[in-house]
């Protein structure tokens, strides 16, 4: 185990070195935000001071040194916009963001392994091919157009819910969120069920196609006929084993959730990360994109490291170390 | 299992239906907690982005600078038309050589912490306003030094006559030097503290700013006791939530959802022409334009057609604009003969846009030498522009392109996002010399036609400045020292009205040398409930002093 850790953080220095490397790449070609943050009609000398005041008059290569010097102690630098901490920022709009992708999560789970193992387990049912029909549905249709459907249909039509905004906040065990009041609640509904629908029907498909393979094992056969309840026999005998590939793809999804809600964050105007990175892309708002990018990636790298663990707690026939 | 199926649908049903029931409920009481119900005055306000820091000195763009407004004051304010009036000055005198300004600041003026406002707040802001991370240099730029005369009196000398110092002074607010002295940036903007009409109450970025009014304030109270700012990006989600009754007001309001919103009985929607005009600027003072070009321009003969006032009017003749009006902008904008709308100084009602025909295009280009070739085509340009910036500007671009390909110009068109677009064409040259005609928007946000010529007209070089910092965006390098010395006059003109008949003589001999080639003004378009009405400002700033209450 010892091992597989030191292994995992040694990955981590590889990837975040890459990333770091790519970023400064692709960034240095997005445009200059100098010519964004002065006037139109700026003199020469006012351009040179804010490139100087930025560090952006010094190479590429010595700028990625300044970067990574700063960044090792944990300084990824001063918005070119908010003129605050790159990082700081970024912590400030994440607990928004998780909240809305915990929720999705959440549903994911709950609505799509139930139906999954369900319509798996019975695949010749009426509900089983409705469910797969929805599925389909749920994977395709974009986020910006359910999106949009939601608030007409749940905030205009039936005027259930609240068009956008992250609304009244509550303090649940020190920390400051939406999911602590009623008002709150409304408000992150919507958003949360637009980022789930692709997850759920991701997760129904995913889940079946196991249950499918497993229902047909001898141990099920075994288990059935020795007389043991169905709930057990599917949740607990047929489940455990199609759980892996579900695992997977959950982590990979929960990671790409909390990294790119752009799309739903910018619909419902509410305030998480995705709308500070689309923000600071416009922008030109490096050391923002950069610190978000190494955010994301140490994020992956520990999820993977999360379900890997997850592996062996699944199936205790998998050992990390080989 | 299909009675099972049969049950678990009627629940569903009982949900929904619960849910709907709830809904009404929850509607009738968030219209109730805005206005009319429990007698307290509060307006919320949806804005098309966030106030990126309430630290005043560090971005210059329009919604930042519009919610620092309201908590903090400049020496003078513009008013609803843009009208330079008193605020922390109560008073002012300047020298007849309109090189010194003297200064008289208000007395007993607080700032919400309830500290005094003295002559060293403003001398505390001057100094910060010129510091690295400040964005506004460019307001003291003409200004040689300033001084403490007593607490309540400033002196300040320019090193050039100036009759526009008030113009870039109600740029810049004033900061309590005690609250800030010693303070890193970053606590700056974290814990505003101004003399203006609203006190800070909670900043969530993205989400929400809250103000509540400051009963302190100097002046006239405004009516809204509380105002709250909601940063919306996506424009379709500000006019859901107008339709949904969540806020009393939006602005930005799109083109295509002007009309849905208008079948609303209780929704008024108000437009009017803004001061931001959309032209095209040539390069018609050149030899050699745009070296450095992806995609020169290519007459047949080596030329620079452009040189030719017969070629730039026949391109001006070639555009339908009202057909871009209509179909392009839906009816939201005013057609533009000149830089300046109707109604600000230096409007000159006798400038007239030259109508449109193609024939008589075609024609002008025939007499200028630039007959068509085998190919069907004169000559060759590149029309850059943006695609983010203005509204709906690519397909302007596009429908421009169009009507100059009808007369035999061929057009290659060069779309790119504004992160990119204003350093490409920049007319400083900054990343070489890029364009021959590009399409554009520009306003002040003071209206002050004297700073209009200044920067669009007076001449410039390919090379870079005639005059240091004068003609900035003056991108065809049009060069005329008739126009130059006449907005030199201008700028020490301290009578407004000698200044107006001076700019207005500017205007007519750009427009009348077709130095460039107006589209229109597009519309400011806002929408608000039947709770309040909205008085707008010419400038496209916000303001909550600006809203009524109709109860």
């Amino acid at each position: 185990m010892f091992q597989y850790i030191i292994k995992r953080i040694f990955q981590l220095v590889l990837v975040l070195f890459l990333v770091s490397v790519l970023i400064f790449a692709f960034t240095s070609v997005m445009g200059n935000p100098v010519y964004l943050m002065v006037r139109e009609d700026a003199t020469e000398e006012e351009i040179k001071v804010v490139e100087e005041y930025l560090g952006l008059d010094k190479p590429i290569y010595v700028q990625y040194g300044v970067f990574i010097r700063n960044a090792l102690q944990g300084d990824f630098g001063m918005s070119y916009m908010y003129h605050q901490s790159a990082l700081g920022l970024i912590m400030e709009r994440f607990p928004a963001t998780l909240e809305i992708v915990l929720l999705a999560m959440f549903l994911a789970i709950t609505i799509g392994i139930p139906l999954g193992v369900f319509s798996g387990a019975y695949s010749k049912k009426l509900f089983s091919k409705i469910v797969m029909t929805l599925s389909i549905a749920g994977i395709s249709l974009p986020s910006f157009w359910i999106g949009m459907v939601m608030i007409i249909l749940f905030s205009l039509t039936l005027g259930v819910l609240p068009v956008s905004g992250r609304g009244e906040m509550g303090t649940f065990l020190g920390i400051e969120t939406s999911l602590a009041t009623i008002d709150g609640l409304k408000h992150v509904i919507l958003p949360a069920i637009t980022l789930a629908i692709g997850n759920i029907a991701q997760i129904v498909r995913l889940t079946r196609g196991g249950m499918q393979e497993s229902i047909r094992q001898d141990y099920v056969k075994f288990a059935r006929a020795k007389g043991v309840p169905t709930r057990k026999v599917l949740f607990g005998h047929a489940l455990k084993n199609t759980l892996i590939p579900v695992v997977t793809v959950f982590g990979l999804q929960l990671g790409s959730l909390i990294a790119f809600t752009t799309i739903t964050e910018t619909i419902f105007a509410w305030p998480g990360m995705g709308k500070l990175l689309i923000d600071a892309i416009n922008s030109a708002d490096r050391p923002i994109i950069a610190a978000y990018i190494l955010f994301v990636a140490v994020m992956f790298v520990f999820i993977n490291f999360v379900v890997d663990i997850l592996y062996t707690i699944i199936d205790p026939r998998i050992d990390l170390n080989q | 299992m299909r009675r099972k199926i049969t049950v678990i649908f009627l629940v569903m049903v009982l949900l929904v239906s619960l849910l709907t029931g709830c809904g009404s409920d929850t509607k009738t009481s968030s219209d109730s907690d805005t206005t009319d119900g429990n007698g307290s005055k509060e307006v919320v306000i949806a804005l098309a982005g966030d106030a990126q820091s309430l630290d005043p000195y560090v971005l210059n763009e329009t919604i930042t600078n519009a919610i620092n407004n309201h908590l903090y004051d400049q020496l003078v304010v513009p008013n609803r038309d843009l009208e330079i009036q008193p605020a922390l000055a109560e008073d002012w005198e300047v020298s007849e050589d309109a090189l010194t300004w003297t200064f008289y600041l208000r007395e007993g003026v607080k700032f919400h912490n309830g500290n005094d406002f003295t002559a060293d707040d403003v001398i505390y802001s001057f100094d910060r306003s010129l510091e690295e991370v400040s964005a506004f240099k460019y307001c003291l730029s003409t200004v040689e030094s300033y001084k403490k005369v007593d607490d309540y009196t400033i002196e300040v000398v320019c090193n050039e006559p100036n009759a526009l110092l008030l113009a870039h002074l109600k740029d810049l607010m004033i900061l309590d030097k005690e609250t800030c002295e010693g303070q890193t940036d970053e606590w700056i903007a974290l814990n505003p503290n101004g003399t203006g009409r609203y006190k800070f109450v909670e900043h969530r970025r993205g989400d929400e700013i809250i103000f509540e009014r400051n009963e302190d304030f100097w002046g006239e109270s405004p009516e809204a006791e509380k105002v709250v700012f909601k940063p919306i990006t996506n424009a379709s989600t500000r006019t859901a939530n107008m339709v949904s009754g969540a806020v009393n007001f939006i602005t930005d309001v799109p083109v295509r959802d002007v009309e849905s919103l208008e079948s609303n009985d209780s929704i008024n929607i108000i437009t009017q022409p803004s001061l931001r005009v959309i032209y095209l600027n040539l390069a018609g003072w050149t030899d050699n334009p745009s070296p450095d070009a992806d995609m020169p321009l290519k007459s047949p003969d080596g030329s620079n057609p452009f040189k030719n006032i017969k070629v730039r009017e026949a391109i001006y003749r070639a555009i339908n604009e009202d057909e871009i009006i209509e179909n392009v902008m839906n009816g939201f904008a005013t057609p533009a003969a000149t830089y300046i709308p109707e109604g600000y100084n230096g409007y000159n009602p006798d400038i007239k846009r030259l109508d449109y025909d193609a024939e008589l295009a075609e024609k002008l280009l025939d007499e200028a030498g630039y007959p068509r070739q085998d190919d069907g085509y004169r000559f060759e340009i590149t029309l850059d522009s943006s695609n983010d910036r203005y509204i709906n500007d690519a397909e302007i671009a596009t429908a421009v392109a169009g009507y100059l390909e009808k007369v035999g110009i061929k057009v290659n068109l060069n779309l790119m996002s504004r992160s990119i677009f204003f350093n490409y064409i920049a007319g400083l040259n900054r990343e070489g010399d890029n364009t021959h005609f590009c399409m554009t928007g520009w306003a002040d946000s003071g209206g002050e036609s004297a700073l209009m010529g200044l920067d669009l007209v007076y001449s410039m070089s390919q090379d870079g400045y005639i005059k240091e910092g004068y003609g900035g965006v003056n991108r065809g390098y049009y060069q005329n020292p008739e126009t130059d010395e006449l907005i030199d006059r201008a700028i020490a003109t301290v009578d407004p009205e000698e200044r107006d008949s001076i700019m207005q003589e500017v205007w007519k001999i750009a427009a009348d040398d077709i130095s460039y080639i107006p589209l229109h003004f597009q519309n400011d378009i806002y929408a608000h409930d039947d709770s309040i009405i909205y008085h707008p400002r010419k400038d496209n700033y916000i303001y909550a002093w600006d809203i009524e209450f109709t109860n």
